[in-house]
């Protein structure tokens, strides 16, 4: 089996990131994941990444698949079941093939965080949904709640309002965490209004979400319930690894990208780096400092 | 007039600090010399991500651009000459005026090291020349030299090797420096020399002429004497142009007041953009970050805009 310079686990921004890197400095690598572009798919629109601007997460996405497919980086889709250590290099176990590298990158990102209601399963896909995309139009006439009160939330319901008849936004704090930008777009918009300081306890309805109940025994009639209460950490591989990670489950990196495993680095909304801020651009940018530590871990090697 | 933030530098840090900030609606300004820095004499980037190719000119000017929307105040042509603290908040001075903010990024950049040498400061932009993306196309069938043998010496004689004649690429090592790669491709060309263990001497032009009013008739380069260290003998090259790539070097002295610099003049800060003096952060190459590339520096700027934020909702 050929042996990788560098496998990299996870093709969102800072995959391809330190594929784009890697590549440039020389390195033989594959990319391997499930959904190229990663969470980004999932934003409304992007304002903050560098250089591209006023594009909807799933535009971003795709310049980002081109330039992987400009540069002939290969991919390989799939999901990596296992990762074994052998003496100079990794195995990497898919659920449909294995690969051999001598350096490892993980940026496999973060997921979609469940809320913790009763039932909340029986609703999934009948009501309940995690991501919109650019699919504002599923939720046209309707009445939504959306749960959530970072930038995610905001966005997502000022995408909503375009077409929803109105949009609650259900935060337990007393103030919205999205950047004020946000905020004033939010204070503009009439059909959405926000309820501070509630949580969800209950969610009703005989096939389809029809109402969900707030702390305070408050009934609102929805028929559309968006979760958007952050991300958590995709923690599948890394313990059977030994890799350390912090008390959330986030990979602890160095100020080089690498963890605690000779020759495992990590890169993006995986790992405690860049200050916990988890952006676009600074997961680009540990994608490609996690490149360079690959690159001068194999030159040591030599 | 109070700002929250004050950002020094216009290259890729300090604008993506600046988007940052002003999508965090802080009463932000941003002071700079220039736009873009070191990238505006990439001719082609292949690494932005998301970006198959573009010119380093083009992609600060779409970073500028997107700045610009969200509306934070600018100063252009300034140059910032003092930082100081003043109560809680900071003193920022450049050349024309002072301004006062709770918080500062400084994301000045790097600027090319100079050779100090007769001669170089004398015919800049008369022959001396730090760019060749600016600069080659005035070259056109004329003999250059290179000073400085490795990568990016190599990158300057690859954007000459179009327009000039005839290339020195001189190196003050016993080899060069930059990849054989680029080596090979520039010596198939036929056009280059390379002169290893050459200590640079004097940059010799026509002296300007008498009487006339100043540009009008000023020298520009004919000449420069290296030394061949190995002989110890002096030579002297007749040259049209003289091309400068001997690494870059940080400038932060207007800062010194306020944050430690280490012993090639590089803020030292901590992972997350802290200085020694808390509300002074610094995002980019004027960093003592270990990696200097373009995402790293943007993913700099962004981290110490948001560290500033986070800061002055502390402070509140």
């Amino acid at each position: 089996m050929k042996t990788h310079d560098l496998i990299i686990i996870g093709a969102g921004p800072a995959g391809i990131s330190a594929g784009i890197y890697g590549k440039n400095f020389g390195l033989e690598c594959l990319i391997i994941g499930e959904e190229k572009g990663g969470l980004i798919n999932a934003a409304y629109k992007v304002e903050n990444y560098p250089g591209i601007f006023g594009v909807s997460g799933k535009e971003l996405s795709k310049k980002f698949i081109a330039h992987q497919k400009h540069l002939k980086i290969p991919f390989k889709n799939g999901l990596v079941e296992g990762i074994v250590r052998q003496k100079n290099e990794f195995k990497i176990l898919t659920n449909k093939d294995s690969h051999q590298a001598r350096t490892l990158i993980l940026a496999f990102g973060t997921q979609f965080r469940k809320l913790t209601i009763k039932n909340i399963e029986k609703f999934e896909g009948k009501g309940v949904s995690y991501r919109v995309d650019d699919r504002a139009f599923l939720f046209k006439n309707r009445m939504v709640a959306v749960i959530g009160g970072a930038n995610a939330a905001a966005m997502s319901a000022v995408m909503i309002s375009e077409k929803a008849k109105k949009v609650y936004i259900i935060y337990r704090r007393e103030k919205l965490r999205a950047d004020a930008i946000w905020i004033n777009r939010i204070n503009k918009i009439k059909n959405i209004q926000v309820i501070y300081n509630s949580n969800i306890v209950a969610l009703k309805g005989k096939d389809g979400l029809e109402k969900i109940v707030l702390q305070d025994k408050k009934e609102l009639e929805v028929s559309s319930l968006l979760v958007e209460t952050g991300c958590v950490p995709n923690t599948y591989l890394i313990h059977e690894l030994g890799i350390a990670v912090d008390e959330n489950g986030y990979i602890r990196t160095e100020k080089d990208q690498s963890t605690n495993i000779d020759g495992i680095f990590a890169a993006g909304d995986i790992t405690t780096g860049s200050n916990e801020f988890r952006q676009i651009i600074t997961a680009c940018a540990e994608g490609a400092i996690a490149a360079l530590g690959a690159l001068n871990y194999i030159s040591k090697k030599k | 007039m109070l700002y929250d933030l004050i950002i020094i530098g216009g290259g890729p840090a300090g604008v993506t600090a600046g988007i940052y900030a002003a999508r965090k609606k802080l009463k932000t300004l941003l002071i700079t010399k220039e736009w873009g820095g070191q990238i505006t004499k990439a001719k082609e980037i292949y690494n932005w991500p998301g970006t198959k190719v573009i010119s380093g000119m083009e992609l600060i000017k779409q970073m500028t651009d997107q700045l610009k929307t969200f509306g934070i105040e600018i100063k252009e042509n300034r140059e910032v000459i003092d930082l100081d603290k003043k109560g809680d908040n900071f003193i920022v001075r450049d050349n024309d005026q002072e301004y006062e903010a709770k918080a500062v990024i400084i994301a000045t950049g790097k600027i090319p090291r100079a050779l100090n040498i007769p001669g170089e400061a004398q015919f800049r932009g008369k022959g001396v020349s730090f760019c060749a993306t600016c600069d080659a196309p005035l070259f056109k069938n004329k003999t250059v030299a290179v000073i400085g043998g490795g990568n990016a010496g190599f990158a300057l004689a690859v954007d000459l090797v179009d327009y000039a004649k005839k290339i020195y690429i001189l190196e003050f090592f016993e080899e060069m420096k930059g990849d054989l790669v680029t080596k090979e491709k520039l010596e198939k060309t036929g056009k280059v020399e390379f002169i290893v263990n050459a200590a640079v001497k004097e940059i010799k032009g026509s002296k300007p002429a008498p009487y006339r009013a100043e540009g009008s008739g000023s020298g520009f380069v004919e000449s420069l004497i290296y030394e061949d260290m190995k002989t110890s003998k002096d030579h002297e090259i007749k040259v049209d142009g003289v091309f400068i790539a001997v690494g870059m070097m940080a400038k932060a002295e207007f800062a010194a007041k306020l944050v430690e610099l280490n012993q090639i003049g590089e803020i030292v800060i901590d992972k997350d953009n802290y200085t020694k003096t808390p509300g002074v952060f610094v995002a980019g190459d004027i960093s003592d970050i270990k990696y200097e590339q373009l995402v790293i520096a943007c993913g700099e700027g962004a981290k110490a805009a948001l560290a500033a934020t986070d800061y002055l909702k502390n402070k509140q």
